[in-house]
């Protein structure tokens, strides 16, 4: 194999790798946050638990969205680099 | 083992206005175009006073659907309801579509995502510019102050492919995901099989015995867990002597059942969320685009 097209592509494996892992933080923390609160407004008023867990899923796949950015980057790396 | 991911490949192409290519999404999404015609056609025929099993079903649907028009646009924009109600029925068959297998689901192709997001922002400007006016809708960039008429333009042309780009790559991502676990069973099984059939009679008969141990004791107590480790055991005892006499080769015993729950979650839940997702994003757009009427003195 051509040497060049090793160091790409290992090149492309490591940043696909950097990609998701730094990618997943903030979407990670976030919904973290947002399910923490849902929870507590349950806790509190626990009458409300449908609304509750239908806006909380709504704004964790609005959150989810940067995620998933890096994990269209991060293949768009692994599989559309040759 | 290598994990390749394609688009969507072109089945033929029409010479018309320099070639139109159909591909799996267009079929795809084509198809489900035609199934969900078909099913309103054949329920909006026999409407009745007093309504069967399909009808009540149909009407509650349709009633749900425009309880959540009308909380999130208001009721003066009640007659959107069909419009959101084909983009959610589309997008939810589109990604269904692909778990019958053979065919590849519409939504996992960003040009059927990107096409609803630009409709969607097509609508939102003719209803400004109708309700606003064309000077009222370039007045509207300039808000709050005068300073952030270049982040309002970039918001604006960034909307549609925001929502584009969720949709697309939850489907995709999805797929993808679902794809190299697979592949993952498929080689671990293969080298499990590899391992029994070299160790002979004796390990491929215990494994049977105890897969089909298993399989009672889940029976009896109604485990289903137990279950799926007997049938497991079963398969990989049965087929490792099989390979041990040459019948068979590398039957991926384990991506039967593990990938499948993991399958559920990526390709049904996620499909019914985006499209959901999608929907409502399309809802509150198109309600901050038409707001309501002043009350007539």
């Amino acid at each position: 194999m051509d040497m060049g097209y090793a160091i790409m592509k290992a090149a492309c494996a490591i940043a696909a790798g950097l990609c998701m892992g730094i990618g997943a933080i903030g979407p990670a923390l976030g919904e973290g946050h947002a399910v923490g609160k849902a929870l507590e407004g349950i806790a509190r008023q626990p009458e409300a638990t449908g609304d509750l867990r239908t806006t909380m899923v709504l704004g964790c796949a609005i959150t989810e969205t940067t995620g998933i950015y890096s994990l269209l980057i991060s293949f768009l790396l692994l599989f559309a680099v040759n | 083992m290598s994990v390749s991911v394609d688009g969507a490949f072109i089945y033929f192409t029409i010479p018309l206005f320099g070639g139109i290519n159909i591909t799996q999404t267009t079929v795809s999404s084509f198809l489900v175009l035609v199934i969900f015609s078909i099913a309103c056609i054949v329920l909006g025929r026999k409407l009745t006073k007093r309504p069967g099993k399909a009808q009540v079903l149909l009407e509650k649907g349709i009633s749900m659907m425009q309880n959540m028009v009308v909380s999130t646009m208001g009721a003066h924009n009640v007659h959107w309801t069909p419009f959101i109600l084909t983009i959610f029925v589309s997008s939810v068959g589109g990604s269904l579509i692909g778990l019958t297998g053979f065919l590849r689901s519409s939504t996992a192709d960003l040009s059927c995502t990107l096409t609803w997001a630009v409709m969607v922002s097509v609508i939102i400007w003719y209803n400004n510019i109708k309700n606003n006016g064309f000077v009222g809708w370039l007045k509207g960039f300039t808000e709050p102050v005068v300073v952030m008429t270049p982040m309002n333009l970039v918001s604006e042309v960034a909307q549609p492919f925001s929502m584009a780009f969720r949709h697309f790559g939850n489907v995709a991502g999805g797929g993808v995901i679902t794809t190299i676990l697979y592949t993952a069973f498929s080689a671990l099984s293969a080298l499990v099989l590899n391992l029994i059939a070299s160790s002979g009679w004796a390990v491929g008969i215990v494994l049977i015995v105890v897969g089909v141990a298993l399989f009672v004791l889940g029976m009896k107590k109604h485990r289903m867990l137990v279950d799926i480790l007997g049938i497991l055991s079963f398969g990989l005892g049965l087929f490792g002597i099989l390979q041990g006499m040459g019948v068979l080769s590398n039957v991926p015993v384990l991506a039967l059942g593990i990938p499948a729950i993991i399958s559920v979650y990526f390709d049904v839940f996620s499909g019914f969320v985006q499209a959901y997702v999608f929907s409502l994003l399309t809802m509150v757009y198109i309600a901050g685009s038409c707001p309501e009427p002043e009350p007539e003195q």
